[in-house]
């Protein structure tokens, strides 16, 4: 089976030490939910993972294989949906498609979506959050790389969009081990295998809503 | 391969790179004014994405394009287009100026 396994990482800003030995084993076919408050370090995490934030010390492999950062980006191993907008602003949703895929037939999958096909005309940068989440993951999950982390991908997407993506997930999952880190847990639960929270920098494993409460994720009145 | 994301990564640092390589042009003339566009005029291009438009460098990343090959691909791609430049603005000074330098 192959599997993503992140033997331990480290990340110090200054003095403060945002992530703290974490680790966790990710299988192809797997969804692993990524909790944490504000600052508690999973964007960090994600970056560190895809090779675009220096970790002060990070190990892991893919199948076995030790993989150093710089190697994500060059050999496809990983794809990331960064919190921020980062599409062409200029550019048209039909020509950032071709873009991204040369080949036709992928090129279909993302144009006969309904809801990509309605904003085809759209340039992404006046596109809603929403919007641009959902053309945003459409996008990225039809590349090859066999993992997929997203940050906050829920965040500001309508109902209906949420639960298009959630299907979309679902369906990813089967061919893909995914990280998505969000504030809306509930819509991350519902897709999640399992689920790490990020607390003063270390990784605590849980199973529920009840678990995110113990660990002071959610008040204990929510 | 793929070549529309060097293309459109070229598009993006252009304006920059045809900036400082029109200053140059200005002040040193033709000859050096090319070489100035394809050197210091990349290396402003990229100053100049990095402080515009830096989250667009994840559009690239996800595509297994790192900072290194954009930046030899933008350097053979701006060779090429700073001929046709190059050429336009040297028939350019040579009718108006009679001389490669415009000072």
């Amino acid at each position: 089976m192959e599997e993503l396994q992140l033997y331990s990482a480290n990340k110090s800003f200054g003095k403060n030490q945002v992530v703290k030995d974490v680790s966790f084993a990710l299988k192809k076919g797997e969804l692993l939910g990524l909790f944490g408050r504000n600052g508690s370090g999973k964007s960090t995490l994600l970056k560190m993972l895809f090779g675009t934030l220096k970790a002060d010390e990070i190990s892991f492999s893919i199948n076995n294989n030790p993989v150093k950062p710089s190697e994500v980006i060059p050999k496809r191993l990983i794809s990331y949906i960064p919190q921020h907008p980062f599409l062409p602003k200029q550019m048209k949703v039909r020509d950032v498609i071709p873009l991204f895929h040369a080949s036709e037939a992928k090129q279909d999958a993302i144009f006969y979506d309904p809801f990509i096909a309605s904003i085809t005309h759209k340039e992404t940068g006046t596109l809603s959050l929403g919007e641009l989440k959902y053309f945003e993951v459409v996008l990225l999950s039809q590349l090859p790389h066999p993992y997929f982390l997203m940050d906050e991908p829920f965040s500001m997407l309508e109902p209906l969009h949420k639960e298009k993506l959630k299907q979309l997930l679902l369906q990813l999952k089967q061919h893909k081990g995914i990280i998505v880190t969000d504030h809306y847990y509930q819509d991350v639960l519902e897709v999640s295998d399992k689920n790490i929270v990020l607390k003063d920098g270390s990784s605590l494993t849980i199973a529920n809503e009840a678990d995110l409460r113990k660990l002071e994720y959610l008040s204990k009145r929510h | 391969m793929n070549f529309r994301p060097y293309w459109q990564f070229y598009k993006a640092i252009f304006p920059f790179v045809l900036g400082t390589g029109l200053l140059a042009v200005g002040i040193f003339g033709v000859y050096w004014g090319y070489a100035l566009f394809c050197t210091l005029g990349l290396f402003f291009g990229f100053i100049g994405f990095k402080n515009f438009r830096k989250d667009e460098y994840y559009t690239y990343y996800n595509l297994g394009i790192t900072k290194f090959k954009l930046l030899k691909t933008s350097f053979i791609i701006n060779l090429l287009v700073g001929v046709p430049i190059f050429v336009v603005f040297l028939a350019l000074f040579l009718v108006i100026f009679g001389r490669t330098t415009a000072l």
